[in-house]
């Protein structure tokens, strides 16, 4: 029991390091061979802890070789477009102007119904409000409505608003991370006076404090209360 | 950039870890093998003494990869060779030449087992 313990946790850290070595690409799945290789990973991973009998190297030296290999596919595939295409395919479009692209769809061996419920959770219930549906590698349905069926924004009404950054955490459960203070160029003691301005005496009573470039915050205290 | 390279030396390092490790279960497996038939060969002349001698030395050259072996190779396969290396052991105390060298052969069949495992040809691929 103890070995298949310690088998589980070598396991898993060759697992955790091995996709931290791939990247956010692989994470993010992206393409054909990401997620084959997810899938072998899984499997390869789940060998040793499964049958002690296996040695640990015969699950984590395939692992190594394949997220070794898929980190060589996705640097080839940057640099060669011939080789994206080959690995990862195209994009289809199977929505031209309101209307289905049924050449598009028999290659793709899909049938209407696939793509009106792909269009369904993409929030769109009228095929003739699509000016572009486009079925991307990775599988997933990019819908481009017509003009006329896109949301207003606040440039179509002319009004001015307030830019959103990428709020960045300063502090979380009282705890400063100075990191992501200089990276917003302030100080501990700006930070103490925004947290007082919203109501929190020391950062102890912070339990969540962000802030973005555009200067926009939020503070949460730690008894749960918005500011 | 660096993560291609990291990825080249990883595979290379891969490549070199199988290529040594071939290499180093083709001479264990060869050295084993070579001593096996030798007690083989005493066993079917009766030269009892030199067979025990030889299982013997055989044994020792073994239990001494025996660790390097565990880290390499399947339980199942290492059970085989343990169990055959035992069995010889009891043949060559009894002292029953007809069985003995019948002992030697599977433990040596079990022996290359090891390495015909790894060995790199179209059987083993598919």
């Amino acid at each position: 029991m103890f070995l298949l313990f310690l088998r589980t946790l070598l396991v898993y850290a060759a697992v955790i390091g091995g996709l931290r070595f791939t990247g956010k690409r692989q994470l993010g799945e992206l393409s054909t061979s990401e997620f084959a290789v997810t899938i072998l990973v899984s499997e390869l991973a789940s060998i040793p802890i499964q049958d002690t009998a296996v040695p640990l190297l015969g699950g984590i030296l395939p692992l190594a070789t394949l997220l070794a290999v898929e980190v060589l596919v996705s640097c080839l595939c940057r640099r060669s477009s011939r080789a994206r295409r080959l690995l990862c395919g195209n994009p289809c479009v199977v929505i031209r102007d309101g209307a289905f692209d049924d050449a598009m769809l028999c290659r793709l061996r899909l049938a209407p119904e696939d793509i009106l419920s792909a269009l369904r959770l993409a929030g769109v219930t009228r095929v003739q409000d699509v000016r572009r549906a486009v079925v991307e590698p990775n599988g997933q349905l990019s819908v481009i409505p017509r003009a006329g069926r896109q949301p207003l924004t606040a440039d179509d009404l002319h009004q001015a608003q307030q830019e959103q950054g990428v709020p960045l955490v300063l502090v979380s459960e009282g705890r400063l991370i100075r990191r992501n203070a200089r990276q917003l160029g302030k100080t501990d003691a700006e930070i103490l006076r925004l947290c007082r301005g919203r109501g929190a005496a020391s950062l102890e009573q912070v339990f969540l404090l962000t802030l973005d470039d555009c200067g926009n915050a939020f503070l949460q205290l730690r008894s749960g209360g918005d500011a | 950039m660096n993560r291609f390279w990291a990825s080249v030396a990883l595979l290379a390092a891969v490549l070199a870890v199988s290529c040594g490790n071939l290499f180093a279960i083709s001479g264990t497996v060869d050295e084993l093998s070579a001593a096996l038939s030798q007690a083989q060969r005493a066993a079917e002349q009766a030269q009892l003494p030199a067979a025990r001698q030889l299982i013997a030395q055989a044994q020792d050259t073994y239990e001494q990869r025996e660790g390097y072996l565990s880290a390499v190779v399947s339980e199942k396969l290492l059970d085989a060779v343990r169990l055959g290396f035992a069995r010889a052991q009891a043949g060559a105390q009894t002292g029953d030449c007809a069985q003995l060298p019948l002992e030697l052969a599977e433990l040596r069949q079990a022996v290359e087992e090891l390495l015909r495992v790894e060995a790199v040809g179209l059987k083993n691929i598919f």
